[in-house]
């Protein structure tokens, strides 16, 4: 699933970029005892988190993101496979080795900040200096921790107990201590999740920016999709404890490698297909429910283009909506003939859901259409931005 | 703005060969460190292990040695000679008669003063409920042994103020030296722990299911009835099981109370067949009689804890919108309120007043506007003369505190092993202190006491540290469940968050996880300070002349002196101490609310 990283890394003033996380064929379970009958939180999880790259676990709740991050971490002890980072093996389960979390080069921003209450804002920022890993002395402490703090603006309130900070101050505090540990990789669990959306917006940019200036590797979780999007230079979508998909944010939309991918990042119709057969140029001929559809986006093993079930998945924006009373549809020329259900109209285009057969069709259409519920429309698909997923 | 440099160790990307030193600190520090953490973890097992399991043990065998007079260890061979003993002497039956009237009587009393109390305080209009309420909890800083001699002062039928105002006014003898007055002490001084357990299930009784009933006509009773009790009863059956095994290993009570008529209970028995007025010690009747009430305290614990367990099942829950609304009491108000009152002052202050008023009398006498004239300190100035006081007031307060201390270390340190799985078996250990909970403390008193005569090393018998190693071994469960509670509630987060800095354990718990727990601790510490001053029955059983401390000092006087106003002056001295421990625990609870 790794060769589509590539094609995204811009590698950014380095050489020959390293990998700062190698994680292969990671699998935990909560289990006492478990055995192979045992529910595994995450089962057979592999994936590289490139120097200085922004890297992104989504996917819904319990899906094991939080635990893929503190198997990471050394938080927790995985019953197999194997982690590496910055070359090193931090955990490797067939030897039973197991660096624990204080020897890894890691820094992290847990979900809740864990911001120390009893220390003040200059405390919490210097702690990786005077207990972690990568101990200084004297005036040097209070000078790197002031400047961290002025980079991200809370330079005033260094004298200040940790808990007179509001919730976003509290989020670049615990980033700005994790920075100062100087770590090899930034692992963050959900840590905008706390905030208002306002913020959370803002809080992302800065976020990146940073990760950006300070060149380090960083593995986030969220489930929120578009904050993956926007935010990572690679993707890693995964579902109940396995990955779906590994792309950058433009080839996990456009290319969706499952039902499950098109559905959960940005809203995508999903008909279910009877059977396949191979097209021309490397395309798929999918029969629907509402009749054969071509498909320009197709697995690429030639095999996997004819079969029984799977999905025809395109995206609302690549429906073409027009009027049925323009023409007759006739067979073959692809398109589909439907009534809409309900019309909405949202400013710069009109959100349409047409029913055809069985199946309801959500597109997007021109803002002067004019539909409304009870009309005939006919529907085409661009086989161009039309996907076949055999799952 | 300032660019930071925050690369100022080696690049790494110029060094791409380095094996990553940081990763692995040199391996000499590391197992060196290792083996030390090892090394404590070792030692804190086997001393746990032994203030937990050695008494068990210890009682078990002496309880299966057929002695009479003898030690248990000088007699050969093991048989249920004790049991059959007891059993079939007829005092058993009478024994146990007394315990389980004992027992339920005090529950009841417990339970009704509680329940209603609670109710009164959390769902009703009553007036001044601000003050009420602490009161209502004003027990809690007494210790038992000041609590049942106050009672004794009040209410003893020749001239307790009490025993005279109703002979006066109802013309009914009243007697506290009975089983009733056990009962009624007893109960009385359970409520607070009891209130304490039931009140805030009232108080999240969701109003609206009670106006729901209210608004269909049904009456206070029926509300009550089908809509509060069955939503309060978790909460009440643990506090009535905790009640019981209070009531059960309680030894002040049915001493002070009951021994002058011979009125035995389990707890009174064993420390009688112990330490008898005259005659030979018989441990083989003590070793099966705590065996029986240890046998009925676990089992008791047992059932609280599956009931507390599943507790968070039938717990209401409310909303953010959550409205007080209170049942209105209407012309019931003012005479409800009165009689609270009357039960504050006649339960609480006036046996409380009494004990203050005889230390500063120079005989006993009841509480009159006459007798101001002539309070004198001279009760007080008798205590501290005393021959011999300075030795125990040492005691005394080497044993607090030292216990206070110590206890509170292995607590943290086994709550905090316990919940971050420091090692294998660390929640076992932690658990298996529970067993000490249900050894009711005059049985584990004469097991150390045993333990020590049989195996005398270190020989501490007959100092203050025989006392403090059974005390700390009482106080572990509790104290460590405290901590526990407190770590339950910290984040992971904060924790984690210095772990993966690179701080070592060491250091993570001493500037983050101690700090964050210090609250919790000082409450832990102070709440065995309290405890550990006033606990009576096992200073007792350890006695010797070179040990004693103020509580056995005050019973001594009490009950076989006979110097009331000495033994008052006493008394309030354990009282003053005890509730400014006691005030510290909660205002601190008070202010982390705030
Ligand atoms: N400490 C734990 N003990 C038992 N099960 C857990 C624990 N943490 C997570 N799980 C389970 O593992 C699965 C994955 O959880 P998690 O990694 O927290 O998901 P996510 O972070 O993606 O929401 C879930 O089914 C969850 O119930
Ligand atoms: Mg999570």
């Amino acid at each position: 699933m790794t060769e589509n990283m590539t094609e995204n890394v811009a590698g950014p003033a380095k050489a020959a970029p390293g990998r700062s996380i190698v994680v292969d064929g990671l699998r935990k379970s909560y289990e006492r005892n478990a055995g192979d009958a045992a529910a595994y939180a995450i089962d057979g999880v592999s994936f590289d988190v490139p120097e200085g790259q922004f890297v992104t676990l989504l996917g819904p709740s319990g899906c094991g993101k939080t635990t893929t991050l503190r198997c990471v971490a050394g938080l927790e002890r995985a019953q197999g496979g194997r982690i590496e980072m910055a070359g090193q093996i931090v955990f490797d389960a067939s030897q039973g080795r197991h660096v624990r979390p204080e020897d890894r080069p890691i820094a992290m921003v847990p979900q809740s900040y864990g911001i120390w209450p009893h220390m003040t804002v200059l405390d919490n920022a210097a702690f990786p200096m005077r207990h972690g890993r990568n101990r200084r002395r004297g005036e040097e402490v209070r000078r790197r921790a002031m400047e961290m703090l002025e980079q991200v603006g809370l330079q005033s309130m260094a004298d200040r107990w940790a808990t007179q900070l509001s919730g976003g101050q509290q989020q670049r505090l615990a980033f700005a201590r994790a920075l100062l540990g100087d770590p090899e990789v930034l692992l963050l669990d959900e840590p905008l999740s706390n905030l208002d959306a306002k913020l959370r917006a803002k809080l992302r940019q800065e976020l990146r920016s940073f990760q950006e200036k300070f060149e380090i590797a960083a593995l986030y979780v969220t489930h929120d999709q578009s904050e993956a999007l926007a935010l990572s230079d690679t993707v890693i979508v995964m579902n109940q404890g396995r990955i779906e998909q590994i792309d950058g944010p433009e080839r996990l939309y456009d290319h969706p490698r499952s039902s499950f991918v098109a559905d959960f990042i940005g809203s995508a119709n999903l008909l279910p297909v009877e059977h396949t057969s191979p097209g021309p140029d490397g395309s798929v001929l999918a029969k629907t429910g509402v009749g054969a559809v071509l498909c320009g986006r197709s697995p690429a093993a030639p095999d996997d283009r004819s079969g029984n079930g799977g999905f025809v998945c395109v995206r609302p924006e690549n429906v073409r909506v027009r009027a049925a009373d323009e023409g007759t549809p006739q067979a073959g020329d692809d398109e589909i003939l439907g009534r809409v259900e309900t019309s909405e109209f949202l400013g710069d285009r009109l959100e349409l859901v047409v029913r055809a057969g069985d199946v309801a069709i959500t597109a997007f259409a021109r803002a002067d259409l004019g539909s409304r519920p009870g009309d005939d429309v006919s529907l085409a698909f661009d086989p161009a931005s039309t996907s076949y997923l055999a799952s | 703005m300032n660019h930071v440099k925050v690369d100022e160790t080696p690049a790494r990307s110029t060094e791409p060969a380095e094996p990553a030193p940081r990763a692995d600190p040199p391996p000499a520090a590391r197992g060196g460190r290792l083996a030390a953490g090892t090394l404590v973890n070792v030692a804190m097992v086997v001393l746990i292990g032994y203030l937990v399991l050695v008494p068990l043990v210890i009682l078990l065998y002496s309880s299966l040695k057929a002695s009479t007079t003898q030690l248990p260890f000088q007699v050969s061979g093991f048989s249920f000679t004790n049991f059959v003993n007891v059993f079939e002497s007829s005092h058993f039956a009478s024994v146990a008669g007394n315990t389980a009237l004992y027992v339920v009587g005090s529950l009841l009393v417990a339970l009704v003063l509680s329940m209603c109390l609670a109710y009164l305080m959390e769902r009703t209009d009553i007036p001044g409920r601000r003050f009420l309420a602490p009161m209502a909890l004003a027990p809690m800083a007494v210790p038992v042994t000041v609590m049942a001699i106050a009672w004794a002062l009040v209410a003893n039928p020749v001239n307790g103020p009490l025993a005279v105002a109703v002979r006066e006014v109802f013309g009914v003898d009243i007697d506290i030296y009975s089983l009733a007055g056990m009962i009624l002490v007893m109960g009385i001084f359970g409520v607070p722990s009891m209130y304490l357990t039931i009140a805030p299930a009232f108080a999240r009784l969701n109003p609206e299911l009670e106006e729901a009933a209210a608004a269909v006509g049904a009456p206070l009773r029926r509300r009550l009835r089908l809509i509060v009790f069955p939503l309060v009863m978790p909460a009440v059956s643990a506090a009535a099981m905790l009640l019981v095994v209070v009531a059960l290993e309680g030894f002040a009570i049915p001493a002070i109370l009951g021994l002058p008529k011979q009125i035995f209970v389990f707890s009174s028995q064993i420390q009688y067949y112990v330490q008898p007025p005259t005659g030979l010690p018989n441990y083989g009747q003590a070793s099966s009689y705590g065996v029986l009430l240890l046998a009925v305290s676990l089992v008791m614990l047992l059932v609280y804890r599956r009931r507390t367990r599943d507790a968070h099942r039938f717990r209401v829950v409310s909303g953010k919108g959550y409205r007080q609304t209170r049942t209105e009491l209407g012309r019931w108000r003012i005479p409800v309120f009165v009689v609270v009152c009357v039960y504050l002052a006649v339960g609480i202050a006036l046996p409380i007043l009494t004990l203050v008023w005889t230390s500063f009398s120079p005989f006993v006498r009841p509480v009159s506007l006459s007798g101001l004239g002539s309070l004198t300190l001279s009760n007080y100035s008798t205590v501290f003369t005393a021959p011999g006081m300075g030795q125990i007031l040492l005691n005394t307060a080497e044993v607090v505190l030292l216990t206070a201390t110590v206890a509170t270390a292995i607590s943290a340190w086994l709550a905090m092993s316990a919940s971050r799985r420091r090692f294998p078996g660390s929640t076992f250990l932690f658990e298996a202190t529970f067993l000490v909970f249900g050894i009711p403390s005059v049985v584990l008193g004469f097991a150390i006491l045993f333990l020590y005569i049989f195996f005398p090393v270190p020989p501490i018998y007959g100092t203050v540290w025989i006392i403090i190693v059974a005390l700390v071994a009482r106080y572990l469960p509790r104290g460590s469940r405290m901590v526990q509670t407190a770590m339950l509630q910290l984040d992971d987060g904060l924790v984690e968050a210095a772990q993966v800095t690179g701080a070592r354990p060491f250091t993570v718990t001493r500037t983050v996880l101690l700090p964050l727990l210090s609250p919790a601790l000082r409450k832990c510490w102070l709440w065995i300070f309290a405890q550990a001053l006033g606990e009576l029955p096992i200073a007792l059983v350890l006695t010797s002349p070179d040990n004693r401390t103020l509580v056995v000092e005050l019973w001594s006087i009490f009950t076989s002196s006979g110097d009331y106003p000495t033994a008052s002056a006493l008394a309030v001295l354990l009282l003053v101490v005890s509730t400014v421990a006691v005030w510290s625990v909660n205002r601190r609870g008070a202010m982390e609310e705030s």
